[in-house]
């Protein structure tokens, strides 16, 4: 009987002793776990945002770059024109001279009864968004601006400012671009 | 149980051990994780678009900045303001072309540094 009473009090003491243990390990490990997959988040919808301002910026220099004439009447929408040609068609062998419009939009949606103005830029005439349209970061765009430079109108700054909406952070960039066959330019 | 008497310290033992395995993993997994302070691809970003605009400057004919300038960065929070030092150099190279290096610094950090090259034919405004 005393054998057994000891053996029953050694069991006991070492569960007494395993469990903190075991639930001080478990709540380490989670919470480890979370602050990894939080980290991850933060991280993943901040590359979103800083490729989508890249994204952007890289896309307008291309633009402006290429472009004939620049109408900036609507300081929210630069309007860049420019001259395309065609690959030669195999049938007639034609080299199509066209002018082509892009147009940089920003438009807002109201998320919930008019609580929230989400902007995202879109090109006009194209339905889908340049930014704000990744499953893995929400971003809107805080700030756009295109101002031509006083000495030359050739020079166009550009500042464009987001900010992702699962981190928080923004970020916010300032550059310029020269257009060397830009000819009109429209205010 | 008569075993285990003498065994106690062994017990003890494996459960330090197993407290330092958890540990580890622990760490590793840790360190496995993307890290949140790592400002060098926001760094980068904002630097080689000052570049670009300091090469736009140099293609121009606007003078403002045409010997390099220097922005205030506010990307890693408001209250961690990023000087950043843009500095252009030209070299003629005589048959038309030009060649514009840039070199992009952070003031007080010497670890970062940005270099961007353009080659860009002259051209007569």
């Amino acid at each position: 009987m005393s054998r057994i009473k000891r053996s029953g009090g050694f069991v006991f003491a070492e569960f007494a002793i395993a469990l903190p243990l075991l639930i001080l390990l478990f709540y380490g490990l989670a919470t480890v776990g979370l602050q990894i997959f939080h980290l991850g988040r933060i991280q993943l919808a901040d590359y979103v945002l800083e490729e989508e301002v890249h994204d952007v910026l890289s896309r307008m220099i291309y633009d402006a770059r290429a472009a004939k004439s620049l109408n900036l009447t609507e300081p929210l929408a630069p309007d860049f024109t420019y001259r395309t040609i065609n690959p030669p068609k195999s049938d007639g062998g034609l080299i199509a001279d066209v002018e082509e419009h892009r147009v940089y939009k920003l438009y807002g949606t109201l998320k919930q009864a008019g609580s929230k103005i989400e902007y995202k830029l879109k090109f006009e005439g194209d339905g889908n968004p340049i930014t704000g349209d990744n499953y893995f970061g929400a971003t809107r765009v805080m700030d756009f601006k295109c101002r031509p430079d006083d000495a030359d109108k050739k020079l166009l700054h550009i500042t464009l400012e987001m900010q992702s909406e699962i981190s928080g952070h923004k970020i916010k960039i300032i550059t310029a671009v020269y257009m060397p066959g830009c000819e009109t330019f429209i205010p | 149980m008569k075993i285990l008497n003498n065994q106690r310290g062994f017990m003890l033992l494996n459960v330090v051990f197993l407290t330092l395995i958890t540990a580890l993993a622990a760490t590793i997994l840790m360190d496995a994780a993307p890290r949140i302070k790592n400002p060098q691809s926001v760094l980068r970003l904002t630097a080689i678009h000052l570049a670009n605009k300091q090469f736009a400057i140099l293609e121009s004919k606007a003078t403002a900045g045409a010997n390099g300038f220097k922005e205030t960065s506010y990307n890693l929070g408001k209250d961690n303001p990023v000087v950043f030092d843009v500095k252009p150099e030209v070299k003629e190279s005589g048959d038309g072309w030009r060649t514009f290096i840039v070199t992009v610094t952070i003031e007080g950090d010497k670890s970062f540094e940005l270099e961007a090259e353009r080659t860009i034919p002259l051209v007569t405004h």
